[in-house]
């Protein structure tokens, strides 16, 4: 047995060395292509971040530090990049204190009410966010929406919803949500029923069991749900475009009417940059976090 | 025993009004669309399929679904292909380069999609691709196939090696083993990341909206330029539409794969 092993590993070890050639086009291939259509787009556009806005020539060459710095000092351009993280962090508590109580119920479920909370609450992700956007279109457009006829058709006046923080909100809440609720479950499912069990039959409120044993035990899961939920807010794009509009213009929405209509490249660049970079933190702070965690509970176990 | 972690009653209630929530503004889009007034209207007077009728004959909407469709088969094919090459990669190739690579091939996952469209409308610029089929079938590429690496990569990792190495010592080339042995036995995996590249190449608006030109424009795309000025029963005909054939494609994946791990993957940042 031990012999056969050892031929095996010979044999396979030599067809190995003798591939290795060949194989290399396979790894270089997939690296030329990223490079090519994904790091050099976003490499071209960093650079385009420092060159100079020009009205007539798109932009010229001269190095500048204009475009990122006016991100923070331009007050209109600093109003909204912190609009934008003010509506993703609202975005991220709503979506926890919903996601708690879904993911609380997702839990409880069995047989056929699990599987349809589970599809309605993954049906977000799976339709197309301009599908999505038009859903909400249909009830909250200004004048020929259905709220705003059911408003008129009652004697009142219809709530402006669409064009207003508010209705970006929604949208946020509504697309991401989702991360929220898969987070908090896959933490839920983990906890030990027994533990609920024995608060409550010494006597724990439901809000003493919650903020004692549920809250601590799905930490975890609701931090990573809430960095998801703020990175993913933070560069949205569709819904604050379509239920915002210009009036509630947020970094994405911002970058691309520069780029698209004002044609100020540059100043787009800037700010795309920017918005990865709030993006990459956020995502960097997630792995951090999940790492350290991870090494501690292998201390525990271990 | 029953599990009252949740206090009961409470829990249930509020969270039947939040998937109510969730599910209602899908529901009245379907519901108008079925409308026989000219303007939406709700509860739909009347029933009419003339909605559906007008998109169909809707010569924007049938070249935007025929845009949509060749951009999505072509790059969920490729995605596909450069997945297997990635997972091979990754699982037999990489030696100490896997982390540097994993973290290459995942990368426009964590980059957000609002900024590598806007990279890509600049480079293609200066490329001259910009309004090219070619030009989104290179967008939507990029963009699911970190998710084609993941899967291909999972079914790889399941899959067991001795098998492999029971062909080398048969005396199979490289070749004869990734084309007749390998390939047959991560098949499911490989056509689950086409299916998933496919539907998210065919719901993704942005990078369209970006790169695309008055010739090719995706169903996503005209739907956008058009939810600015109206809001139609025809247009939610479309967006209907739009949701039957998603979740269509989800049942196949569902019935097939099973849903759960695909979103699993697809949340992971």
């Amino acid at each position: 047995m031990d012999a056969l092993e050892r031929h095996l590993t010979q044999v396979t070890s030599a067809v190995r060395v003798r591939g290795a050639l060949q194989r290399g086009w396979l790894p270089a291939l997939l690296v030329a292509f990223l490079l090519a259509f994904f790091v050099a787009p976003i490499g071209q556009m960093a650079l385009y971040g420092f060159y100079t806005y020009h009205p007539f020539r798109l932009m010229d060459r001269d190095i500048t530090l204009t475009n990122y710095l006016a991100i923070v000092r331009d007050p209109y351009i600093s109003g909204i990049l912190i609009r934008t993280l003010r509506l993703a962090a609202i975005a991220t508590l709503l979506s926890a204190g919903l996601g708690y109580i879904v993911a609380t119920r997702m839990r409880q479920a069995r047989g056929l009410e699990k599987m349809v909370l589970a599809l309605i609450v993954l049906s977000p992700l799976m339709i197309s966010p301009i599908v999505l956007a038009y859903a909400w279109l249909v009830i909250l457009a200004p004048n020929t929406g259905l709220m705003s006829s059911a408003f008129k058709a009652l004697g009142l006046t219809p709530p402006r919803i669409m064009f207003t923080e508010y209705g970006v909100l929604l949208g946020l809440v509504y697309s991401y949500m989702v991360f929220m609720v898969l987070s908090l479950h896959a933490a839920l499912e983990n906890i030990d029923l027994s533990l609920i069990r024995a608060a409550q039959t010494l006597g724990a409120s439901p809000r003493v069991v919650f903020s004692r044993i549920i809250l601590p035990l799905s930490l975890p899961g609701l931090v990573s749900g809430s960095l998801l939920v703020f990175a993913v807010s933070s560069s949205s794009f569709l819904m604050p475009l379509i239920l915002g509009g210009r009036q509630i213009p947020v970094l994405a929405t911002y970058a691309y009417d520069l780029a698209s209509f004002v044609l100020n490249w540059p100043a787009a660049s800037a700010i795309a940059i920017s918005l990865a970079l709030v993006t990459l933190v956020t995502v960097v702070a997630y792995t951090t976090w999940i790492n350290a965690l991870q090494r501690r509970l292998g201390v525990l176990e271990g | 025993m029953r599990d009252r972690s949740g206090g009961g009653i409470v829990v249930r209630g509020a969270t039947y009004i939040v998937l109510a929530g969730i599910i209602a503004p899908v529901l009245l889009m379907f519901a108008v669309s079925f409308t026989e007034t000219k303007y939406i209207a709700f509860p739909p007077k009347g029933f009419t399929w003339q909605w559906y009728r007008a998109a169909v004959n809707d010569p924007e909407f049938v070249s935007g679904l025929s845009i949509s469709a060749r951009v999505a088969v072509i790059s969920s094919l490729l995605s596909a292909a450069l997945g297997i090459m990635g997972g091979l990669t990754l699982t037999r190739y990489a030696g100490r380069f896997e982390r540097p690579l994993t973290v290459l091939f995942i990368a426009p996952l964590t980059i957000p999609i609002i900024v590598y469209s806007l990279g890509l409308l600049f480079f293609f610029s200066s490329l001259g691709l910009v309004r090219s089929l070619l030009g989104l079938i290179i967008g939507h590429t990029v963009m699911t196939f970190p998710y084609s690496v993941r899967m291909v990569t999972a079914a790889l990792g399941r899959m067991a090696r001795e098998v492999e190495r029971a062909a080398a010592v048969l005396g199979a080339t490289p070749w004869q083993r990734t084309l007749r042995v390998t390939l047959p036995t991560i098949r499911p995996g490989v056509v689950a990341a086409m299916l998933f590249s496919f539907l998210i190449s065919l719901s993704n608006v942005t990078i369209a909206l970006f790169i695309s030109g008055a010739r090719t424009q995706t169903l996503p795309v005209i739907m956008f330029q058009r939810a600015k000025h109206e809001v139609s029963p025809e247009m939610a005909a479309m967006a209907s539409a739009m949701v039957v054939m998603t979740f269509a494609l989800m049942l196949v994946l569902e019935r097939r794969y099973g849903i759960y791990e695909f979103l699993e993957r697809r949340r992971g940042a």
